[in-house]
């Protein structure tokens, strides 16, 4: 018997010693990165990306960052002319494919009238490294140190944009990095854990299954001190907005304002309201603290 | 639909892995404790399974995996422990235990009802810097408690109950129907196959994963199967 005891103990033991390393993480949900040699070649471009191509080239500016070491790729994209002391909005993207694929939004950001950032996180596009939550972060510190550094940018008409995953990035740079005027997140997710616990109802930490376990906007939303607008699509089965833009709303202090979307889903809000609209919402937004 | 609006496929797998080895959390394994082992004896339980989830190809059941360990205590008590296998992989560890008591025999058409109880621990030892971590913040413990009713057809089992796990946050009762037999191969050997209703008073719909075997579009349907050595 006490053979049979200590060979069970022994197993107990192993069992317990095995649970001490992970094999294997569920990243893999958060980060689906498409790398390119050249941005905007027509073979990269899909037809559901919504690219107008309406920027003129000579406005647009390719930027390079070093983030610890890796490069970093973005462009900057300036207002014309005509524009008197325009906002600057840095963009932060979602979770797949690279530049090519938001580039709608830029477009859309630079009819508003306004200067606009956009990168690819390391691992993207022609950005080097491998993404992590803590690389995101990093590439968005450079990316505001850059706008910042910029002699043609008015630091106090700085405005930070997310999408999906990218509102973790803008939420962090917020409250955590380096204030802006303003925020505007779009179909945010709340936290790896909120998006866990959406899927699977137990009270279980995000960083059980993802090292990703610091995209939490929930924790940073309440400290970013700048008046915040958040969109999202009423029919979003992605980040459902009741377990995710709900929470974040409610925590985020005034001024905030909310935009819920009839008949949109995770990224389709811009398509199902029409260019206009969504143009006309986010400059009604930006006006109204930076006329 | 636009392209843009959907998830890729591997998106989906992945988030549906991920979202439904959590729900198979839910009740881990088979039953604990169907009837009683008897005083002194004991058994090893190797279970697998989980709900319906489309992921890698096709919907099938998640394989949520444990070992259990049972021991008589007296003839209408028994001792359970089990180890968690898969959440292993995440560098979680997952470990439960419990009691279950025979509260009435079968008779006639009254079946023999069990009812046990006992705690769920997890608990992150493995942090996201690829480092040993004894963070006291991961560690979770869910009370467990499950009733069961059975009937003993040619010594074989047919049995049916909840699973119902317990936590602090909304929702407080998370719950697991079950229907399950299990078939005697001989003394040594059975093996139990169970149909579980997970969550079934959970809308299904509009969840992260594309759960595959809702019942009226709450809960999902799944499987599992457990390997049972009596000695």
């Amino acid at each position: 018997m006490k053979t049979t005891q200590a060979f069970l103990l022994i197993i107990v033991l192993l069992f317990c010693t095995i649970s001490c390393y992970r094999f294997y993480t569920l990243d893999v949900f958060y980060f689906e990165p498409e790398t390119v040699d050249e941005y905007f070649q027509p073979e990269d471009i899909e037809d559901w990306y919504h690219i107008r191509w309406v920027i003129p080239d000579s406005l647009i500016e390719p930027v390079v960052l070093d983030a610890k070491g890796n490069k970093v790729y973005g462009f900057f994209v300036k207002a014309t002319d005509t524009i008197i002391n325009p906002v600057t909005v840095i963009f932060s993207n979602g979770k797949d494919k690279n530049i090519n694929r938001y580039w709608g939004w830029v477009e859309l950001l630079w009819e508003c009238g306004y200067n606009v950032f956009n990168y690819d996180y390391e691992g993207y596009g022609k950005s080097e490294g491998s993404p992590s939550d803590e690389a995101c972060y990093r590439d968005k510190r450079k990316a505001v140190d850059y706008v910042r550094a910029r002699n043609d940018v008015d630091l106090s008409r700085i405005v930070y944009m997310g999408l999906s995953m990218g509102t973790y990035v803008t939420v962090y740079g917020a409250a955590d990095y380096v204030k802006p005027a303003l925020v505007i997140l779009e179909s945010p997710p709340a936290s790896s854990t909120a998006l866990l616990k959406d899927s699977y109802l137990l009270d279980l930490p995000g960083s059980y299954v993802v090292d990703a376990a610091d995209f939490d906007s929930e924790k940073r939303i309440a400290n970013i001190g700048t008046p915040l607008f958040l969109m999202a699509g009423e029919d979003d089965d992605f980040v459902v907005f009741e377990r995710n833009g709900e929470i974040l709303f409610a925590k985020a202090k005034e001024p905030k304002e909310l935009w819920l979307v009839h008949g949109a889903t995770h990224t389709d809000i811009k398509e199902v309201v029409g260019y206009d609209v969504y143009r006309g919402k986010i400059s009604d937004f930006v006006n109204a603290y930076l006329p | 639909m636009c392209k843009e609006s959907s998830i890729s496929v591997k998106t989906l797998s992945i988030a549906a892995t991920l979202g439904v080895v959590v729900w198979a959390m839910i009740g881990c394994g088979v039953i604990s404790s169907v009837r009683p082992l008897g005083q002194g004896k004991h058994s090893l339980t190797f279970a697998v399974g989980g709900p319906f989830a489309d992921y890698y190809g096709g919907s099938k059941p998640i394989p949520y995996g444990l070992v259990r360990y049972r021991r008589g205590l007296t003839e209408r008590t028994d001792f359970y422990a089990s180890y968690h296998l898969t959440p292993a992989i995440f560098g979680i560890l997952g470990l439960d235990f419990g009691i279950a008591k025979q509260y009435a025999v079968q008779n006639s058409i009254r079946p023999a009802v069990n009812i046990g109880g006992g705690l769920n621990f997890f608990f992150q030892a493995y942090d996201t810097s690829h480092s040993l971590s004894f963070d006291p913040k991961t560690f979770r413990a869910f009370p467990q408690v499950f009733f069961v009713g059975s009937y003993d057809v040619k010594s074989h089992l047919i049995y049916f109950g909840a699973d119902n796990m317990l936590q602090w946050t909304s929702p407080y009762l998370v719950t697991a129907l079950v229907l399950g037999g299990e078939y005697r191969w001989s003394r040594l050997f059975r093996t139990t196959l169970e149909t579980r209703w997970f969550a079934p008073w959970e809308n299904s719909t509009f969840r992260a994963v594309n759960y595959t075997a809702p019942i009226f579009k709450h809960g999902d349907i799944g499987l599992v199967l457990g390997l049972n050595l009596y000695f």
